[in-house]
């Protein structure tokens, strides 16, 4: 069980991700889903955030698809995952958000299309398997 | 809700979904062929990815074997730590609600590590010594 988190002096906390009041001792926002992070607590909005805002910049998944996945597509992702936390350190959150999403669908697609492609390996060697 | 159902279950399934590939991999060695696919990539333009070797790397890191893993694809075995690092992270944040410090890489490194791939994609497609050591 997850240690009592810090709040704030209203004894209130709200979502990382969608800025919707959390319940107490809630471990995901029943708003959006997005999981609680305990160590960050308690941004509302991006401008108000003390720290620099968190962007996903999906970096990992992004390498994942390039380097485990053997597919290209991932290196555009990567090219998406550079551009979300450069346009982040010169404080463009807006285009950093948008970077985030393009990369993310870029990783989906690749995961996507790799995935489709074995599927169809193994349904065309069941098929051969099969003396059709 | 369904979003709740969504982030609880995630990385639970994820982990269905992946261990047993991974077991697959540690058993049977990708080199050998027959069992494990070809990559499309290799059959339909011939040229090696800079994901190619990544399978035969793993299943000789997972037996202990460092340096053919590292012959067959370093990039694999190099970034494997950041990937454990941020699976550890998600996996660590879903259960206890707390992760450790995220890193925030600069983008210059991120840029320099896609200038590193597209040189290794490149090189490692040269056959000549000592480009041809990069080939898996």
């Amino acid at each position: 069980m997850a240690v009592p988190p810090q709040s704030q002096p209203s004894g209130q906390r709200y979502c990382m991700t969608c800025g919707a009041l959390l319940e107490p001792q809630a471990r995901f926002c029943m708003a959006c889903g997005a999981a609680v992070d305990f160590t960050n607590l308690p941004p509302i909005d991006p401008a108000l955030a003390s720290g620099p805002p968190q962007v996903p910049n999906y970096l990992v998944q992004a390498i994942l698809v390039t380097i485990f996945c053997c597919l290209p597509l991932g290196i555009v992702a990567i090219v998406f995952s550079a551009q979300v936390n450069g346009k982040l350190a010169s404080g463009d959150y807006t285009g950093a958000v948008s970077s985030s999403n393009t990369a993310k669908t870029l990783c989906w697609i690749s995961f996507g299309v790799g995935l489709v492609v074995l599927l169809i390996y193994i349904a065309s060697c069941a098929i051969g398997f099969a003396g059709l | 809700m369904t979003g709740w159902i969504y982030q609880r279950w995630k990385l639970p399934l994820l982990a269905l979904a992946i261990l047993p590939c991974l077991a697959l991999v540690i058993v049977r060695d990708p080199a050998e062929p027959g069992f494990f696919p070809p990559c499309p990539f290799l059959v339909l333009t011939g040229l090696y990815c800079p994901g190619c070797g990544t399978l035969r790397s793993l299943h000789q890191l997972s037996n202990g074997h460092l340096l053919p893993a590292l012959g067959l694809n370093p990039l694999a075995v190099l970034t494997l730590p950041f990937i454990g690092y941020a699976f550890l992270s998600a996996v660590l944040l879903s259960t206890t609600g707390r992760r450790p410090p995220a890193v925030f890489l600069p983008a210059a490194w991120i840029w320099a590590l896609l200038g590193g791939i597209v040189l290794f994609w490149v090189l490692r497609n040269v056959p000549v010594y000592p480009l041809s050591l990069l080939a898996p």
